[in-house]
């Protein structure tokens, strides 16, 4: 079966590090350290540079792939639900994710979120199935329905922190949104496995629990 | 907007003293600071207060 993209090789990593090309890891540049990682002959904890949190993030980043399911090159839409799912007790200070209400892209951002204690809501927007990719394709992921999503699930009125995270993707969508909802609109990663190093200063690991 | 500071060569003696830091001052510093350390003259406060232990005054 020929696999659907999920975007892995747009992770940006060389982003995440210092580039100080300082060699203490043992390889003369951050972005031969970086095809090290990819490669698994170096760890993320051989850069002195990086704390827990972004060391975490960049194990998560780099192995999340293998717990997502495999989805075919050529799928039809699957629509999943639609709303609001609360992770780990958020409150009105909470950040708000958006993605699309494909079942595929449900499974991935869920598996992504799983690796963290960190608060979130996340909004499943009515895409019609569509995978955000998709959906920027054929306009069914609009700031209107982004904005229709945040009305419906409540977090509209409930959120004082008022800040979102679009996919990548949807970053044409950006400035519509801000103006439609009046909330600050930050455009995320392409690829939902970089979410941890994007949000690592708040990617906070399950053992450090309790 | 972030500087790149790809094209440029740090200084060695910087660099340096940059790897001889303690690992546990390394781990707290952001790319703007590690910038500030290998490339500017001065450096902002929050580096400052960071290696307050490790700077000498003149």
């Amino acid at each position: 079966m020929a696999s659907a993209d999920v975007y892995l090789d747009r992770i940006d990593f060389l982003r995440y590090l210092r580039k100080t090309d300082c060699a203490e890891c043992g390889i003369a540049s951050c972005k031969e350290f970086i095809n090290a990682l990819r490669k698994g002959t170096k760890r993320p904890q051989d850069c002195p540079f990086l704390n827990k949190n972004e060391t975490y993030a960049f194990e998560v980043s780099l192995k999340i792939s293998e717990q997502w399911p495999e989805v075919s090159l050529l799928v039809h839409p699957r629509p999943s639900m639609v709303g609001l799912v609360e992770l780990n007790k958020p409150d009105s200070k909470t950040l708000v994710l958006i993605s699309g209400n494909n079942e595929y892209t449900e499974q991935v951002l869920m598996t992504v979120l799983g690796t963290t204690i960190s608060p979130f809501y996340a909004v499943f927007v009515d895409t019609d199935g569509s995978t955000v990719d998709m959906a920027m394709i054929y306009q069914t992921l609009t700031a209107e329905r982004i904005y229709r999503a945040l009305k419906e699930t409540g977090i509209h009125e409930n959120s004082d922190r008022k800040e979102l995270i679009i996919p990548g993707f949807a970053s044409p969508l950006r400035e519509k949104i801000e103006i439609l909802t009046g909330w600050k609109v930050i455009t995320g990663p392409i690829c939902a496995a970089e979410l941890p190093l994007f949000l690592s200063e708040i990617w906070i690991p399950p053992e450090e629990q309790g | 907007m972030e500087k790149d500071s790809s094209k440029r060569k740090p200084d060695p003696v910087r660099m340096q003293a940059l790897r001889n830091l303690p690992h546990e001052v390394k781990q707290t510093l952001t790319k703007e600071e590690v910038d500030a350390f290998l490339y500017e003259d001065v450096y902002p406060d929050s580096l400052k207060e960071k290696l307050k232990d490790y700077i000498l005054e003149d």
